[in-house]
């Protein structure tokens, strides 16, 4: 694992575009602790979530676009 | 018998929580309030004979590092719990890994625990059971393994909480820190933050690999599929077929749709509307003209817009789903490194494609300021989805051969745009900006839910319907009201040649500055002008002023017919090159007042309009240089 703890590991994994499970076989680890690596560095922002071009128009709480005047109405509904 | 302890009862989302809860302390359980929230926590008795306990279910998390008020009551129980406080930790053994994080931020936060080790039936289905004494003798702490639904263990784990009640809190093999507050906590600086959370990991590694033995993955389908898209020479021009190929689509099945549509408002709509209004008395004056060219003008391009946006979010929505979008993220960001620009900025600017004005809100996740502004003048270049239907529109009058490369075309330009004003940005009036990484995670393939993307193109859609419908009819309603307003030649109001009225003379004072874009019409400066407001409504601008006008018995024209034949005339025989720089003209001569004034509350004034000038400039020079060089060709 080139000497880098297993945190730092995985994110580094991550940020070359490796998905959690890609990371864990690379580095030799179990999925799970890997997707725990991949949760607990979203949380501490290191990482994103890629959300989508329109990804803020769906969701039960947000119909409409975060801040977009067009879709204000449907925000609201 | 008295009350021995209080226990937490901590535990990953459904691990059997819940089920632990209920089974210990039966009907003695209410609901309340956790201290200063309206976030609900269970709380019971638990009568054994070793002792009461009065037990509180927590919510679930992953993390003590919150990101919900919900979690955030868990996080801080341990903080808030009085001495004698037991945390029982739910460990599911089908994935021990995050509850152990979880079990080892417990403890290191000062609570003396117990594990209760759920699911382990399960885990021994797929030969990967846990043992407990070897797991307890592996991180020093005591582990019951639990069955609710048969009862088995709970007089055990209830013997071994009144044990912990008394010791002091501790893991073995973490070695330094038990006690200091839970990672994440405010004073705590990123550096000491990362330094636990690695030492948190190395622990739950060396738990996790004493008790199971890490399953030998083999490479999947996906990893081989990222092998091709994310590599630099194959990923790239992927990327660009898959987008071309996605204007294609777009195009090619709504072109049919966009002019049986138009054809209906041009005709029997319009018709009809004329002669209900002559049944009821009221042909002929300027109600007719503001519900038949206004009103009427701005509901038909809605509805026009209605079977491109459908494609749009249909083919946004497959790839996002697929888990495609992402990977164009990386892409792009891959470019974006070669020419030294931030990564953290692909996120927004991928936004910017659906609407700038989120972009501009999501531009909040960037940390420093200076970035914020660089991505937040670039966000305007990306070639929004209201855009993108007026470039439907116009490619199928310009180029309806080829419209789906022409409308490729325009968003490669606004790639282009935002690398290049960014480099020159970047090395101009924004130096001091310096390269982060990308880091995005990245989701699995997936194949599209039919359910959930119908659902949400319902939802884009009635959402742009219901929102930009009737800021499309209303500024047709004032376009026309400025139509019927007489500044010369001394007509009454409503009775006015287009050519003296407000509207009219305000866009003959516009025109000649497009001429050196072969586009000298005052229709189509109108439309322009008009767009700032919204660009959607260009493409009804245009119909409108058209449609008002159009001399009273002449036989109906088409849209499309009457803007071909006005370029024709206005650029000497050259009405590609310059429908090609109208449109290149709609993609940069300004943002839209909306996104305009986000960013003037985001950056000030000086920054907002400067923005607007640098896209004034660009755009007529980018223009004129499409339509210059395109009438050679």
């Amino acid at each position: 694992m080139t000497g880098r703890g297993i945190f730092e590991a995985v994110v580094i994994e991550v940020t070359r575009g490796a998905t959690a499970g890609v990371a864990a076989r690379r580095l030799g680890l179990s999925p799970g602790l890997s997707d725990a690596v991949v949760d607990e560095a979203e949380r501490l922002g290191l990482l994103t979530r890629f959300g989508g071009t329109c990804s803020a128009c769906e969701g039960p709480a947000i119909r409409g676009c975060v801040g977009c005047p067009l879709t204000r109405v449907g925000r609201e509904a | 018998m008295s009350e021995s302890a209080s226990i937490l009862i901590f535990g990953n989302p459904n691990v059997g929580k819940s089920s632990l809860f209920n089974a210990v302390t039966g009907a003695r359980q209410h609901t309340v309030n956790a201290p200063g929230t309206t976030v609900e926590l269970m709380r019971g008795t638990w009568t054994t004979p070793l002792g009461r306990f009065e037990v509180t279910d927590l919510p679930g998390t992953y993390s003590l590092v919150a990101r919900s008020p919900d979690e955030r009551v868990t996080a801080e129980a341990i903080a808030q719990a009085e001495p004698g406080t037991v945390a029982v930790v739910l460990v599911d053994a089908t994935s021990p890994s995050r509850s152990l994080y979880l079990l080892a931020q417990v403890v290191e936060g000062g609570s003396p625990a117990v594990v209760a080790l759920t699911m382990n039936d399960l885990a021994g289905a797929h030969h990967h059971r846990v043992d407990p004494a070897a797991l307890s003798a592996t991180i020093g702490v005591p582990v019951i393994e639990i069955d609710t639904r048969h009862r088995k263990g709970l007089d055990a784990l209830a013997e071994a909480v009144l044990a912990a009640a008394t010791i002091r809190p501790s893991l073995r093999g973490l070695g330094q820190g038990i006690g200091r507050r839970p990672i994440g906590a405010d004073e705590e600086s990123p550096e000491e933050t990362l330094k636990r959370t690695e030492r948190l990991f190395e622990w739950v590694s060396g738990a996790v690999a004493a008790i199971e033995a890490v399953p030998r993955t083999r490479r999947t389908f996906s990893d081989l599929i990222d092998r091709v898209l994310l590599a630099p020479w194959t990923g790239i021009p992927v990327f660009l077929g898959v987008v071309w190929g996605l204007f294609e689509l777009m195009t090619r099945a709504t072109a049919p749709l966009i002019e049986a549509v138009m054809a209906f408002f041009e005709g029997p709509a319009s018709s009809g509307a004329s002669w209900s209004l002559e049944r009821v008395g009221v042909d002929g004056g300027w109600l007719e003209g503001v519900l038949v060219e206004g009103v009427l003008v701005g509901v038909g391009t809605v509805a026009t817009f209605v079977p491109v946006l459908i494609v749009i979010f249909a083919a946004i929505g497959v790839l996002e789903a697929s888990g495609y979008m992402a990977r164009g993220a990386i892409v792009a960001d891959r470019v974006m490194a070669s020419m030294g620009l931030d990564g953290r900025a692909v996120l927004p600017l991928m936004v910017g494609f659906g609407c700038n004005i989120p972009a501009l809100a999501a531009t909040r996740v960037l940390p420093d300021a200076r970035q914020r502004l660089l991505t937040g003048l670039l966000i305007p270049f990306t070639s929004c989805s209201a855009r993108l239907a007026v470039y439907v529109v116009l490619a199928q009058v310009f180029f309806p051969d080829h419209a789906g490369t022409v409308v490729f075309l325009l968003n490669v330009l606004s790639v282009l745009l935002v690398v290049g004003v960014g480099l020159l940005l970047k090395r101009t009036v924004l130096r001091e900006v310096h390269r982060e990484p990308l880091a995005i995670i990245m989701p699995a393939y997936q194949w599209p839910r039919p359910g959930v993307l119908a659902r949400s193109i319902l939802t884009r859609v009635g959402a742009f319907v219901r929102g930009a419908g009737p800021i499309i009819v209303a500024a047709l309603v004032v376009l026309w009201l400025a139509a019927a307003i007489p500044v010369r030649g001394g007509h009454g109001v409503g009775d006015v040649p287009i050519e003296d009225s407000l509207y009219g003379a305000g866009s003959r004072g516009i025109a000649p500055a497009l001429e050196p874009m072969g586009l000298g019409d005052w229709h189509l400066a109108a439309s322009l002008v008009s767009g700032l407001a919204a660009k959607e409504v260009t493409v009804a601008a245009l119909a409108q002023s058209y449609a008002v006008e159009a001399p009273t018995g002449s036989t109906p024209t088409g849209l499309e017919e009457r803007v071909m034949e006005t370029v024709m005339e206005t650029s000497g025989g050259h009405p590609a090159a310059a429908g090609f720089a109208f449109m290149v003209l709609v993609l940069v001569y300004a943002p839209c007042l909306a996104t305009a004034a986000e960013q003037r509350r985001l950056f000030g004034w000086k920054w907002a309009g400067g923005a607007i000038v640098m896209h004034l400039v660009l755009g007529w020079l980018l223009a004129t240089l499409a339509f210059q060089v395109g009438r050679l060709l």
